[in-house]
This record gives structure tokens, sequence and C-alpha cells, in this order.
């Protein structure tokens, strides 16, 4: 069985989704992971993959690997940020390397326009039969270093 | 992506029901005129997974396409 292990997108707090400040996050509507509350604000890629899909404002990207689709948002309703204190450092269709910075952004002027930073991390398209094994809720997790996610397919 | 953004516009209640719209990464956000006039079965034949309403809010969560079909729902908007 195959196994992919998702590293930590950002440096910080786990958070369970199930805490996640946004209805459509919490109630796993568009899949289950792990939320981040970001001390640094730098994303990177969570494993090796296709950078699929990165928004114009750069708040959230997707990836694909291994055919699952991992959603990386940084901040709550920040699409309304339109890009302010986003900076990609990556482009939609690019192939990344697990550990990759994508995207910098500024945490304080998440928190100044009035959103949370807390950021989670989806896997969309999850197949019934595969294992998910998460970080610890509250355990303190190393972008690009400490293991999120682990799905053995 | 026209026809599902199309489709959308349909399920969102038509052109004139629709103030504003932007997509995120799995989401096309709304505000319209009418809530009432919004047909979550219109949206989820047009792929939606969900329909979120918070007053004339209207969230259609609709997988990682959602962007694209927002800027040719908003295409459609400006006449092009």
């Amino acid at each position: 069985m195959p196994t992919l292990t998702l590293l930590a997108p950002f440096t910080g707090r786990v958070v369970p989704m199930e805490q996640v400040p946004d209805a459509v996050f919490a109630q796993k509507i568009v899949g289950d992971g792990l939320a981040i509350d970001p001390s640094a604000g730098l994303g990177v890629a969570p494993v090796s993959g296709d950078l699929a899909v990165f928004v114009g404002g750069g708040h959230a990207f997707a990836l694909r690997a291994e055919g699952l689709e991992i959603i990386v948002h940084a901040g709550i309703d920040t699409v309304k940020l339109e890009g302010k204190g986003f900076e990609k450092l990556a482009k939609a269709g690019d192939r990344v390397a697990a550990g990759q910075p994508i995207v910098r952004f500024d945490l304080a002027a998440i928190r100044a326009a009035g959103y949370s930073t807390i950021s989670p991390i989806v896997l969309s398209n999850l197949p019934a039969s595969a294992r998910l094994t998460k970080a610890a809720a509250d355990s303190h997790v190393r972008a690009g270093i400490d293991p999120l996610l682990t799905v053995e397919l | 992506m026209r026809d599902k953004a199309l489709k959308v516009i349909e399920g969102l209640g038509g052109l004139s029901n629709i103030k504003d719209c932007e997509g995120c990464i799995t989401r096309i956000r709304c505000t319209v005129v009418d809530p009432k006039l919004v047909n979550d079965k219109t949206l989820k034949a047009a792929g939606a997974v969900a329909v979120m309403k918070m007053g004339t809010g209207i969230q259609v969560i609709i997988g990682t396409y959602a962007d694209l079909i927002a800027t040719e729902m908003n295409k459609i908007r400006k006449g092009q």
C-alpha cells in the first residue's frame, strides 16, 4: 500500500479541522485534514507534486500528488484581501518539491483586516478506503520538516 | 467552463439576481438580491457539493474549478 506523507506547509500550532472558524472547512464539506495557526508567514509545498491551482490573490493553492488533491488555504476569508499581503513564490502549473516555498504572507495584515490566520490543509478527494493519520492537536510543527498528515492509500 | 458558469448563474436565480461574484479555491462566493431564488438542485446539477446561505451571501462549494467558473460568470455578467 502506497503511503503519502504530507509535511506541514506552515510553522505553527496544529488545530483540529472542527475548530476552524468557517463552517465549510469545520464540517469537512470539502474534505478532511488539519489546520495550522501559523507563527510565520510562509507556506511551503506539503508534498512533491503539481501546483494545479493557485488563486489570483495567492491566499490558497491546490497540489496534486499520487492522484490526491491537497488544498492549502492561508487564513480564513482571506479571498477578500484580494492579494494584499500575499506574495506568490511559485506559479500554477509548476512542478514543486516538498518543502518548496509557495507563498509568503503578512500575518499582521490578515489580523489587521479582522480575519483569522488559522490555515486549513484539506484532502479534497481522499478515497473512502484510505487511512488518514493526523499530527496531534496543539502540537507544534515546522514548515517543510514535520509530518502533518499521513495517507495510506 | 462556460456551460458550468451558465448553469451556476441559473441556479443562483439568473443574472439579475447576482449582485457580485468571486471565486476562491473551492467556492464561488456571491451576493444575491433574493436568496429565495437560489435553487440548490440546479447548483448541485452544475457540480456543487454543497450550498451555504448566510442571508444574501451564498457560497457554492464546487471544487478547485471554482475560480475558473467564477471568472467565466463575471465575463458573462459583463456581456463578454
